[in-house]
C-alpha cells in the first residue's frame, strides 16, 4: 500500500502539470479535498480566514492551468449576510463557480436566516458545487471499502433536502452540481422522490408545485464511468464509457430514450491517481421533471462547473 | 471546437504548499500556532490532537 500523497503531482503543482501533460489533459478543475475539512474549524472567524486563504491560494498560488478553473469554498455559511460581498471577491479573483460543505455544523440550509446566502448565490449566476466526503470515518478492517462504497451514494439526502424544503423552488436561478458521486443514485432518488411527491402530497410541508414539469432543471451530477450507472435505469451503449450512452427512464417515470454522445476528447479521468485508468468524465443533468438527460462535458463540466465554455477555447 | 480540450476534475495538489506555507503566512501571528496542519495523511484542526482523516490511500 502506498499513500497517494507520494504519487507524482499529488503534493506539488508543478509536478502535477507534468502529470497532466503525460496524460494529455489540458485543464484541471481543482477541487479542495483536504481544504474543505477546514470548514469544520470551531472558531468561525478563524474558519473564514482559513477558507479565504485557501481561495486566494487557489487564485494566486496555483498555475493558471489548474487554479483558474478551481473551485473555491464559499466561507459564509455562518455569515450569510456577507455572501454577496464575498462572491464579488471570488469573481474578482477570477472564479466561475464555488462550493459549500454538504452538512455544516449547526446550520440548516433551508432556514430563513440562510436566505441571504441563497439569494446571493442565485443572483451571482455562478453554479454551486457539492462534493462527496473525502474523510473516512474508520480505517479499521473493512473501513476503507465501506467508506468508498457509501461515498458513491452520498447525495440522496442532500438533494431531497434541497427539493422538499422548497429551497430550489424559492431560488429557480440556482444551479447545483453534485460532484464525484457518480450518477447511479439519480434514477432511484428521482423515482422515490416522485413517489413521495405523488403519494404524500397532502402531508408535505412546504407543499411543492403540482404543475408539470414539476420543477425546472437546476441540478447536475458528474460521473466517471457510465457503467456505474447501468443498474436498471441507465445503460451504457455499445461503444463504451466514453462513447454513446442510452439513458432510459423506467417505471412511472417518463418513458423515453435519449441517445447521447459524450465527446471522446472532451473528457478526462477524475482524480490524480493513475489507477483510475482512462475513464471518461461526463455530466448528467438531473431533470426534476423526473427524467434525465446527459449533456456533453463541454457544456457540463466546462460551462456549468467552471463556468468556462471550453468550446470557445 | 468541441472535442479538442481534455479536462480533468482533480484535487489534492499542493497540499503542503497551502497548509505548510501559504496559510500560516496569512494567519495573524497569534493564530499561527493553531493553523490547520498536516499530520501524516490527515489534517489537524484548531490545534486539536484529533486528526481528521483524509482520503489518501491507494494501492501503489
Amino acid at each position: 500500500m502506498q499513500f497517494s500523497d507520494d504519487a507524482l503531482g499529488s503534493m506539488d503543482a508543478h509536478d502535477r502539470l507534468a502529470v497532466l501533460d503525460s496524460e494529455g489533459i489540458d485543464l484541471a478543475i481543482q477541487f479542495p479535498q483536504r481544504a474543505m475539512s477546514m470548514s469544520g474549524i470551531a472558531d468561525r472567524d478563524f474558519m473564514f480566514t482559513c477558507l479565504n486563504s485557501y481561495n486566494e491560494w487557489l487564485a494566486h498560488g496555483v498555475p493558471r492551468r489548474m487554479g483558474a478553473h478551481g473551485v473555491p469554498i464559499l466561507p459564509t455559511v455562518y455569515r450569510p449576510q456577507a455572501t454577496a460581498e464575498y462572491i464579488a471577491h471570488l469573481k474578482a479573483l477570477g472564479f466561475k463557480t464555488m462550493m459549500l460543505p454538504n452538512y455544516p455544523r449547526d446550520v440548516r440550509y433551508a432556514d430563513a436566516e440562510m436566505e441571504p446566502m441563497w439569494n446571493a448565490i442565485e443572483e451571482s449566476g455562478l453554479p454551486l458545487n457539492f462534493h462527496i466526503s473525502e474523510a473516512p470515518d474508520d480505517n479499521g478492517p473493512g473501513g476503507l471499502g465501506t467508506f468508498l462504497t457509501v461515498s458513491m451514494q452520498p447525495f440522496r439526502k442532500l438533494w431531497a433536502y434541497l427539493v422538499f424544503t422548497g429551497l430550489l423552488d424559492r431560488h429557480p436561478g440556482l444551479r447545483v452540481v453534485f460532484t464525484e458521486g457518480g450518477i447511479s443514485w439519480v434514477p432511484s432518488v428521482l423515482e422515490h422522490a416522485d413517489r413521495v411527491h405523488r403519494e404524500f402530497a397532502d402531508y408535505l410541508e412546504p407543499r411543492l408545485p403540482t404543475r408539470q414539469p414539476l420543477l425546472d432543471t437546476q441540478c447536475y451530477a458528474t460521473f466517471m464511468d457510465i457503467r456505474a450507472a447501468s443498474n436498471r435505469s441507465i445503460t451504457s451503449g455499445s461503444t463504451g464509457a466514453c462513447g454513446r450512452a442510452t439513458i432510459r427512464t423506467r417505471g412511472h417515470l417518463r418513458r423515453d430514450r435519449r441517445r447521447v454522445e459524450t465527446q471522446p476528447r472532451v473528457a478526462g479521468r477524475c482524480g490524480s491517481d493513475s489507477d483510475h485508468g482512462r475513464e471518461r468524465a461526463a455530466c448528467l443533468r438531473i431533470r426534476r421533471t423526473m427524467s434525465v438527460e446527459v449533456t456533453p462535458i463541454a457544456r457540463s463540466l466546462g460551462a456549468i462547473v467552471s463556468g468556462v465554455d471550453l468550446r470557445e477555447r | 471546437m468541441v472535442g479538442s480540450v481534455v479536462i480533468s476534475a482533480t484535487s489534492m495538489s499542493s497540499s503542503h504548499a497551502i497548509l505548510d506555507d501559504w496559510l500560516p503566512d496569512r494567519c495573524h501571528p497569534k493564530d499561527r500556532d493553531r493553523a490547520p496542519r498536516l499530520v501524516g495523511v490527515g489534517i489537524a484542526l484548531d490545534s486539536s490532537a484529533h486528526v481528521l482523516r483524509t482520503f489518501t490511500l491507494f494501492r501503489g
